[in-house]
């Protein structure tokens, strides 16, 4: 018998084994559906990378862009400041220093010619350490500087009209005024007597109210009531103006030589050559500069509130069916236990009252959801039967590994006793902000768009089958988008600490644009929407 | 249609490369070199041709899916054999609460036996794959890991979660019912003959 059956066997193997019947067309008419729509998920899949990176990207362009417009808006300002100081200079009637030369060089005697004896015998070098002049005050109630011992009469007149003119320019310059080129001191008479240029800084930064940080990082800038002009330019006037500053630094006794020059106007003459913007300025301007950007970290707790409705698209791939009942089971059986948000927020203040914010953020939420029976399907992804857990999320295979527990068949009940579903996403936010202040306290409003990038989806949960308990945590949730779009509106105030720091309250909505499933594999489409209140210390930058 | 056999190996590997790129050309091109002889194993595995185009269809579609898998050792015909049979498996677990229990007689057989060449020149290869098409679906998969696969009892048990004495009976059962059908076949080709 044994022989036959095994006749029975062979005869089987060998005739129906080498046997080749090609199936119907229609077979692969439906195979090359499948393959397109396989595709179109496989391409959705392979650039989910890509979206990392194009989200990276963004970032860093946003970034650099910010950076280019400040550096291009802090330039204008800077050359806008010197054009319009030297406008007003003119509209002053101020004439620049080649044209207050003028008179000096039209007096009987040659003053070039003995400015130039007077460069010979003073030299360059040491120029600005002689500098200790003390220029009378023009304050004093005298209306002329006193005559250089031997000044020759003709030139009295010319004189006089100069000093009248000076003088003007010595009661501007007397508000406060000090340069120090190149780490030497130069001090000039003011109203309130001599000041050195330590002096002066203090009493900058009190009328500008800038810190000793600005003041460190630019020592040689020419400060103008509050404004700041680039090193080059001073450097440009110290050279045009190099036989003036010669004949400053002259020694006393050598200028007494030279009668058509007043000596004593000398060093401001000078002083006029290297501020030539400082008449201009005819007060004080207080500059509160709008910092390009702010950092802010915050945190906010969340509530959650998620709007579930049906998915109607038909399921091709073999996952959970759309189920009606689905949506109202969700609906009841889930509460979120926690969510929270924080991260990192950088706002370039395009002006005082507009800016536009980028960031990065986490957000995490917690769901909790009650027993419920789960059956048995069959994963066409697996090949094999599990049991499928269903929640607002999508679905997930939950494989039971118990020893002695057998796999469930098609539509086997089981029991999930207790289950909770973790979702965690990296979102970048765009938010354009208006803000207006009421002295420390700055309101601010925003809207904007936020795209969130799945990073961490599972579903832990407690299964009785029997008398046996299975506790399986899946971090794999079918139907779940790697992606989705939120709606950002916020309002708060923000607190000004000091000069660097702030702290905010911003209550916020992110209201969820587009759901969080998939159209396929999930029984419906959920819609997240967040509300939370964010606490933040912003920094300027 | 082009036959596997005819492929050359380096067709073979340009083809699979295909596939893995994902060139519509080049699953077209393996499907029609493999479908032949995988729609027979289907057709084994199944009970009906319907079924059989199923599982030959998701089959396929695994093959493509996860054909990154294959290391390019072993012949990649059994590689996609394999998925076949597996395909046949789930196709099988899935609606194993749906079989009926197979209630047979399979006591009286009594067959006159033939020679082989005398069978397969009686009964086409159709009829013997109908013949395995018709058989209970749990003997049907017995018979077809054990004869067809060449797997052992224990193995097939692990498959089927079936017991080893459930797997050697089955198999045993098989073979009796598709004794039986071939003598049945015969007797009736024999009483066509007489009639003519």
């Amino acid at each position: 018998m044994s022989e036959d059956l095994h006749d029975i066997d062979k005869l089987f193997q060998e005739s129906i084994e080498g046997h080749a019947e090609a199936p119907p067309p229609l077979v692969w008419e439906q195979l090359d559906k499948k393959l397109d729509q396989k595709k179109v998920a496989s391409i959705a899949g392979r650039y989910n990378k890509l979206k990392w990176v194009a989200a990276a990207l963004f970032l860093i362009s946003l970034s650099m862009a910010a950076m280019w417009v400040y550096h291009l808006r802090r330039d204008e300002r800077n050359s806008g400041l010197v054009r319009k100081d030297r406008s007003s200079q003119h509209a002053n009637g101020l004439p620049r220093l080649q044209t207050e030369q003028a008179p000096l060089q039209n007096s009987s005697t040659s003053s070039d010619d003995r400015g130039n004896e007077v460069r010979e015998q003073a030299g360059v070098n040491d120029s600005l350490q002689r500098n200790e002049r003390v220029i009378p005050p023009s304050s004093q109630g005298k209306e002329e500087n006193p005559p250089i011992k031997g000044e020759s009469t003709d030139v009295a007149g010319q004189k006089t009209a100069n000093n009248q003119q000076l003088k003007k320019e010595e009661q501007l310059i007397g508000r406060k005024e000090s340069f120090e080129p190149a780490g030497r001191n130069l001090s000039v008479e003011t109203g309130s007597g001599r000041q050195t240029a330590a002096a002066n800084r203090e009493k900058n930064k009190k009328v500008t109210g800038r810190g000793a940080k600005e003041e460190a990082i630019q020592p040689s800038l020419i400060v103008k009531d509050g404004k700041q002009d680039r090193n080059n330019n001073l450097s440009t006037a110290v050279q045009e103006e190099a036989p003036l500053r010669n004949a400053f630094i002259a020694e006393p006794g050598a200028l007494a030589d030279h009668t058509d020059v007043d000596a004593s106007r000398l060093p401001l003459l000078a002083y006029r050559s290297l501020m030539p913007d400082l008449a201009a300025a005819p007060t004080p301007v207080r500059l509160t500069p709008v910092p390009a950007f702010t950092a802010t970290v915050f945190f906010s707790p969340n509530l959650v509130s998620t709007r579930i409705a049906d998915n109607r698209i038909m399921n091709f791939t073999g996952g959970p069916p759309n189920r009606a009942e689905d949506k109202k089971e969700i609906k009841d059986k889930e509460q979120t236990r926690s969510s929270k948000s924080f991260g990192v927020q950088l706002d370039y203040h395009i002006n005082p009252h507009w800016s536009v914010g980028s960031g990065l953020v986490i957000s995490s939420r917690i769901t909790d959801i009650k027993a419920k029976p789960i059956y048995g399907h069959f994963d066409s992804r697996g090949g094999e039967i599990n049991y499928q857990f269903y929640c607002s999320s999508g679905y997930s295979s939950i494989k039971l590994k118990t020893p002695g527990t057998n796999p469930p068949y098609a539509a086997d009940t089981a029991q999930a006793v207790s289950s909770s579903n973790k979702l965690k996403y990296l979102s970048v936010p765009l938010i354009v902000k208006y803000s207006f202040g009421q002295g420390k306290f700055q309101f601010i409003t925003g809207a904007g768009l936020q795209a969130n990038f799945l990073t961490v989806s599972t579903i832990e949960t407690q299964i009785t089958k029997g008398t046996v308990q299975n506790y399986a945590n899946m971090n794999e949730i079918q139907g779940l988008r790697s992606m989705y779009f939120s709606g950002i509106l916020t309002a708060g105030v923000s607190y000004r600490l000091n000069r660097i720091l702030s702290a905010s309250v911003m209550p916020t909505a992110q209201l969820g644009f587009t759901s969080i499933n998939q159209n396929q594999n999930a029984p419906v489409k959920s819609y997240i929407n967040f509300y939370g209140l964010a606490l933040g210390i912003g920094v300027k930058l | 249609m082009s036959s596997y056999q005819n492929l050359s190996v380096t067709s073979i590997s340009e083809l699979i490369q295909g596939c893995i790129n994902g060139e519509r050309h080049s699953q077209s091109r393996l499907y029609e070199a493999l479908s032949p002889r995988m729609f027979v194993v289907c057709l084994r595995y199944a009970r009906n041709r319907e079924e059989a185009e199923e599982v030959l269809q998701e089959g396929f579609m695994r093959v493509f899916e996860h054909i990154r898998q294959y290391k390019f050792t072993g012949s990649f015909e059994g590689w996609v054999r394999k998925i076949m049979v597996n395909c046949a498996l789930s196709k099988y677990r899935s609606k194993s609460q749906l079989h009926a229990v197979a209630n047979i007689d399979v006591n009286n057989v009594n067959v006159d036996y033939a020679d082989r060449e005398d069978i397969l020149s009686k009964i086409s290869v159709k009829e013997l794959i109908g013949m395995v098409q018709q058989l209970p679906p749990a003997y049907r998969m017995v018979f077809n890991l054990y004869v067809f696969e060449g797997m052992k009892h224990r193995e097939i048990a692990a498959h089927l979660n079936i017991s080893e004495g459930t797997s050697k009976s089955n198999l045993s059962d098989a073979r009796a019912i598709l004794q039986k059908n071939i003598a049945s076949s015969l007797l009736s080709v024999k009483q066509n003959v007489n009639e003519l």
